[in-house]
């Protein structure tokens, strides 16, 4: 009897050991099977457009006071940028989302100069943009997201030129001194030299007073 | 009686611990203690002191190492691939010498339960790779075509010297060259053609070019080793001062002509990060993590007179 359990307990070990090596599980996105995937498939400037109306837009609400950014900034840029700004991988520039009211003070070629609440003044800029804030600003975009960086670096052109023609355009034809106006925009930061006075801003939202 | 029991319990403990230790090692065995480097090629210094960096950092890691050239090309590539796979090296840091063509390549090894990371260079596939640390070349080139911009005042006519054609680099840093420099209808392009990321080459198409064109004022390079070779045929030709020649990568060459105002700037890339963190991505690895970010991009940054005495050749001081 004891015999016959010894030899069950051996073919069970011997049979779980052959099994087991037989048998492998792997999660779905070992495969590459990840929702992100489909990405490629779709147009790009399709999806822009859609990362903007869907995505972007609504992120706007989470947008940090203009003033109390740059006072936080100038206390502590390290903690500041850590706790409001967004960064892709490795390297010094960090986006952030800022909003602000205030009177436009002058109007320039590609800038236009607007006092906000303090007497302070904000740069809005109203030139062409080259960058990646758009893109980058939400960080709900990674690079991985996609097989070919040319694909990641169409759509953050693609965006540009979204917010260039939907609201920088009209902004530049319609800003005129002594406008008091709301903003919404991007704020580029050089995490490595922080620089509170020479901030530009990529305008993504304006409403008029 | 009692030892026949006591066997059982045994034989039933070492199954347990069979069990827990293929267990522990995720169904894999455990490899040994070397990291492949393979590089696109050792022709370029850009590329010796990537490949050069990687297994310094893997030794320090306690890493056995071996530099493999790909010379550009993917067949020799694919060799090198064949060598590793049936020789136990633990990962491998790679910098592929075609985005589409070395998919292959990372595949086998993926088969082979061999972690591939790359360095620079993407290949065009997700899922492969298990991590790869790419240099921001599009957005380092918008940065170079600010600068062309300005310093051209926004209008004359230029050319273009590009790399290899078909590598994705070629392509990033001509785009984000072009995304900025086409919106300014009064410069304009005159010619454009592919160098092969080869000094002589940079020479040999910038000569011919001038030929054609004596009055441009400015050329835009893919890399610093077409734009020594392309400064090197405006000095022949007597133009260095009135052609304002642009590159990209930071080379210690390329470095050295900005602070002597030969060059007027060039795109600093950081070979030395890209190098050292797939070299400790590759360690982590080894000893069990798996998550890791598919693409990192490592951004790259404009050197011009102003600020090229923060930098040397490959990096920052």
């Amino acid at each position: 009897m004891n015999k016959k359990w010894i030899g069950y307990i051996i073919l069970i070990s011997v049979a779980g050991l052959l099994l087991y090596n037989s048998v492998y599980f792997k999660k779905l996105d070992a495969k590459g099977i990840t929702a992100a995937a489909a990405i490629t498939d779709l147009d790009l400037a399709q999806f822009a457009q859609q990362f903007f109306t869907k995505t972007f837009t609504p992120y706007m609400d989470s947008a940090v006071e203009m003033n109390s950014f740059v006072q936080q900034l100038k206390a502590d840029a390290k903690g500041t940028v850590a706790k409001y700004a967004k960064t892709q991988g490795i390297g010094n520039t960090a986006y952030v989302l800022v909003k602000g009211e205030g009177t436009i003070t002058s109007v320039n070629e590609d800038v236009v100069i607007a006092a906000i609440n303090t007497n302070d003044n904000v740069k809005l800029n109203t030139g062409v943009y080259f960058g990646n804030a758009v893109r980058d600003v939400t960080g709900k975009i990674r690079m991985g997201d996609f097989s070919n960086t040319m694909d990641y670096n169409t759509v953050s052109t693609t965006l540009n030129k979204i917010v260039q023609t939907q609201i920088v355009v009209p902004f530049k034809a319609k800003a005129a001194k002594g406008t008091h106006l709301q903003f919404v925009a991007c704020a580029e930061i050089n995490t490595e030299q922080v620089n509170t006075d020479n901030i530009l801003l990529l305008p993504v939202k304006i409403t008029y007073k | 009686m009692k030892k026949i029991t006591r066997l059982s319990f045994l034989l039933v403990l070492g199954s347990f611990f069979v069990f827990s230790a293929c267990n522990n090692a995720g169904g894999e065995k455990k490899k040994a203690k070397k990291m492949a480097i393979v590089v696109s090629t050792l022709n370029n210094p850009w590329f010796v002191f990537l490949a050069e960096t990687a297994a310094a950092k893997a030794k320090a890691l306690g890493y056995e190492t071996k530099i493999f050239d790909s010379q550009n090309n993917t067949a020799t590539e694919t060799d090198n691939f064949e060598n590793i796979l049936v020789s136990d090296y633990c990962a491998i840091l790679f910098n592929p010498t075609d985005a589409d063509g070395s998919v292959a390549n990372v595949k086998k090894a993926k088969e082979a339960g061999v972690p591939v990371f790359c360095m620079d260079r993407e290949i065009n596939a997700k899922g492969v790779a298990t991590s790869q640390i790419l240099s921001d070349g599009y957005s380092g080139s918008v940065e170079i075509a600010k600068y062309f911009v300005e310093v051209l005042n926004k209008k004359g006519t230029y050319v273009e010297l590009l790399g290899i054609t078909g590598d994705n680099n070629t392509k990033a840093r001509s785009s984000g060259f072009h995304s900025v420099v086409d919106n300014y209808p009064e410069l304009k392009m005159v010619a454009q053609q592919s160098a092969d990321f080869d000094r002589n080459k940079g020479m040999e198409v910038m000569e011919s070019m001038l030929q054609a064109h004596p009055d441009i004022t400015g050329v835009f390079c893919g890399n610093d080793a077409m734009a020594m070779g392309a400064y090197q045929a405006l000095v022949g030709a007597g133009k260095e001062k009135t052609v304002k020649v642009f590159g990209f990568d930071g080379a210690d060459d390329a470095v050295k002509s900005i602070k002597e105002n030969k060059l007027v700037a060039t795109g600093m890339q950081f070979p030395k990060v890209m190098a050292e963190k797939a070299a400790q991505f590759a360690d982590e690895y080894y000893n069990g993590k798996r998550d890791f970010a598919e693409k990192i991009p490592v951004a790259v940054e404009l050197v011009t007179a102003k600020n090229v005495d923060n930098y040397i050749g490959f990096g920052k001081k």
